[in-house]
């Protein structure tokens, strides 16, 4: 799933390690997010959610949104 | 702090300890099938392979820990439980092999000697299953279970394929437990496919 998880996280000068110590998580986690190989479980997209303070859909892309013309 | 912030996004890879181990196991095969190895050097026949797998658990052990943040500790009571295991199942096939080698057990000890070797490995079982339990990485468990996944699949493609050809005469028979030998083969190629897939 498309997200802007590096945006945000560049944009707070964080590491993949400084942001999967964060949500406890393995840094290979947080890659495998941001690079769309792994879809988060929704507790976890909540955790990264509350960690920006942005809500979920503002992070993840809408897949059925994105498939749309 | 954004040094390391895309760094290795893959695994370094383990692709020599999982070829190490691919080669002993088939090289061990070969050499039950071939040589008929009895006594201490079937012992030796039997451990290569083990300790190539052991090295291979090592080595994905290390390279998680190493990528990790949190250090899995799902991953380090997997470890405590399944070397000691492994451990305790080859004194046991050892012993029993030495044993045989001087004595012939009869009923009900030839039994209980037949079950022995199987109860560490049931308990290996029993250390994958707590594995996938208490490993609260969401993402490290999906690999895990894919890992586990592609080694089912393995061992159950192997065993219909070789079922069939010992049906048909083709093939020498092979004792049951190799199914078990068969899914730690798979585990390899599970961890081939996750390597490939990350």
């Amino acid at each position: 799933m498309k997200n802007r998880l590096k945006v945000l996280r560049a944009e707070r000068d964080w590491s993949q390690g400084d942001l999967a110590q964060r949500l406890a998580v393995s840094r290979q986690s947080v890659n495998a997010i941001e690079t769309g190989k792994y879809d988060p479980s929704l507790p976890l997209a909540f955790r990264i959610a509350d960690l920006f303070g942005l809500a979920i859909e503002e992070i993840f892309v809408n897949p059925a949104r994105e498939t749309q013309p | 702090m954004t040094a390391d912030s895309d760094a290795p996004a893959r695994l370094p890879s383990k692709g020599l300890a999982v070829l190490a181990y691919c080669l002993a196991f088939l090289g061990a095969m070969f050499v039950y099938f071939t040589l008929h190895p009895t006594g201490f050097w079937l012992g030796v026949t039997a451990a290569v392979p083990v300790l190539a797998m052991i090295w291979l658990a090592m080595v994905v052990i290390r390279l998680r820990r190493q990528l990790a943040c949190i250090p899995s500790s799902a991953n380090r009571a997997y470890l405590r439980r399944f070397l000691p295991l492994m451990a305790l199942y080859m004194l046991i096939v050892g012993g029993e092999v030495w044993f045989e080698g001087r004595y012939t057990p009869t009923r009900p000890l030839a039994v209980v000697l037949a079950i022995l070797p199987a109860l560490p490995l049931i308990g290996i079982v029993w250390a994958f299953g707590r594995l996938l339990v208490e490993e609260t990485d969401e993402y490290l468990r999906s690999l895990t279970v894919r890992q586990f996944m592609v080694a089912t699949g393995f061992m159950l493609c192997v065993t219909s394929i070789w079922g069939f050809l010992d049906a048909f005469g083709q093939v020498p028979h092979v004792p049951m437990y190799w199914a078990f030998i068969l899914w730690c083969m798979g585990l390899g190629v599970g961890t081939l496919y996750n390597e490939m897939r990350s």
